[in-house]
């Protein structure tokens, strides 16, 4: 164990096969509570396949996934996803939908009081540094890119959620607001105790955020460890990684 | 006789006609719709179901409206002389727009937009209603615009079988091989549809995300 705490998702001896190809594993991880693990890796490691079986948007063909000392399977589905924080590349964001009522989706799916829903979104826009009052009409498109993303972490947050599941999140925008989003996303993890599964294809940003990096490689865990780990490692395809930096 | 002369002496038997067209069409559109859009949206959720709606409606699409017209009277229940066949026809011929584009738009909706919302946790209902429909609404109104615009037409044929309407006055003159009064249903039949073309595209621009948040239209 790299960390201590208890382990909020783990994948035992996963695989995953689609039409008759393996695309994911055998794969083993453990994300403990409060942590940021990362997942780095090239197009087609299989990054994004793992995250989607955590929320239950694929079903391992083999093994178990558990979140939450439960199995992924004997969750409902509906159930373990609003439990779950999910941020895209772009922040996913409905486009039909204003920036509030993006951020306020999962707790209107959840049926909370309208009022309470206006006072969470007014504080979590607040929190991701979009002041409401400013914000909270816009359109989607009429924000630039970085703010998409905090919109969308904002949204990912709406509904309290132990864990994060984030997808490239920053993939879309300029060097500079990325690494102003990456020091708030990480202050802001940490603040909250989020525990964060974290899928990206630039080390660096896994560097920042991660306090466990998994470097995958078709569709297997070749290296497991903390960032200061990762910077000393022998391993030929860390050593690649790390000259990218 | 000229048109203003027959317009003069027959304002309210066109008034009539009129109201009558655009009961057919109204009726005949809202069936349709009805019928249409959920049939649109199996479409999206069963692979197997394309191909046979699809064709389906486009077959019968093809069949000359004279004909249907026809082969419709002796039939039972849906057939026979009068305003009611008529409907079953135009139902027929406004399915094809709205099925289309009904299943258009909601596959046209963006593969991450869907993700994300059944990633956050929306049921599928939930993903149909809060996503799929509203993104897909001004694809779909475009398609009962069509039906309706393409049932102005057709629902003058309608008078051939007793159904009345303004295509009345169109078979009329040609017995009568009088210009004027076949112009009688045939103006107010295309101002009809023009209205309501005009009227339904001003729906479309209300209910359009696009348009509302000042982005450049399709």
């Amino acid at each position: 164990m790299l960390l201590r705490g208890a382990v909020v998702v783990r994948l035992s001896d996963v695989t995953v096969q689609l039409g008759g190809r393996r695309v994911l594993g055998p794969l083993n991880l453990e994300v403990p509570r409060g942590a940021t693990v990362v997942l780095v890796g090239r197009s087609g490691s299989g990054k994004t396949t793992t995250l989607r079986l955590v929320n239950r948007l694929l079903e391992p063909t083999r093994g178990e996934v558990t979140v939450l000392d439960r199995s992924a399977t004997d969750w409902d589905p509906v159930r373990l996803r609003r439990s779950i924080g999910y941020v895209i590349q772009e922040g996913g964001l409905f486009p039909h939908m204003t920036v509030s009522e993006n951020v306020g989706i999962v707790p209107r799916l959840e049926g909370w009081p309208q009022q309470r829903r206006r006072e969470r979104v007014s504080a979590l826009l607040d929190m991701v540094g979009m002041p409401a009052a400013q914000f909270a009409d816009r359109a989607p498109h009429q924000l630039s890119g970085g703010q998409r993303q905090r919109v969308g972490v904002a949204r990912a947050l709406a509904a309290d959620p132990d864990i994060l599941l984030c997808d490239e999140p920053f993939g879309a925008v300029d060097p500079i607001t990325r690494a102003d989003l990456q020091r708030e996303f990480a202050s802001l993890t940490a603040r909250l105790e989020k525990t964060v599964l974290f899928v990206t294809h630039d080390v660096r940003e896994a560097l920042t955020l991660g306090d466990v990096i998994v470097v995958l490689e078709e569709g297997s865990a070749a290296f497991v460890g903390t960032p200061e780990v990762f910077r000393d490692s022998d391993h030929p395809l860390v050593r690649d990684l790390r000259a990218l930096l | 006789m000229s048109v203003l002369d027959f317009t003069l002496r027959n304002g309210g038997e066109i008034a009539y006609r009129s109201a009558q067209h655009l009961l057919l069409v109204g009726i005949s559109t809202a069936i349709a719709v009805a019928i249409g859009v959920p049939l649109g949206i199996a479409v999206t959720r069963r692979r197997r179901l394309r191909t046979g709606i699809l064709g389906a409606t486009n077959v019968l699409q093809t069949v000359p409206s004279l004909a249907l017209f026809g082969f419709l009277l002796p039939l039972p229940l849906l057939g026979g002389i009068g305003a009611s066949t008529a409907i079953v026809a135009l139902v027929v011929y406004a399915l094809l727009p709205i099925v289309r584009n009904t299943y258009v738009g909601i596959s046209s909706v963006d593969a991450a937009v869907r993700d994300a919302a059944v990633g956050m946790g929306m049921t599928e209902r939930e993903v149909l209603r809060l996503v799929e429909m509203p993104l897909a609404m001004p694809v779909v109104l475009a398609g009962i615009r069509t039906a309706t615009v393409i049932g102005v037409g057709i629902a003058t044929i309608a008078a051939a079988i007793g159904a009345g309407g303004l295509g009345d006055f169109i078979f009329r003159g040609l017995a009568m091989v009088d210009n004027g009064v076949i112009l009688a249903g045939a103006v107010p039949a295309a101002l009809l549809a023009l209205a309501l073309d005009g009227a339904l595209h001003l729906l479309e621009r209300r209910v359009d995300w696009r348009a509302r948040s000042g982005e450049t239209r399709r």
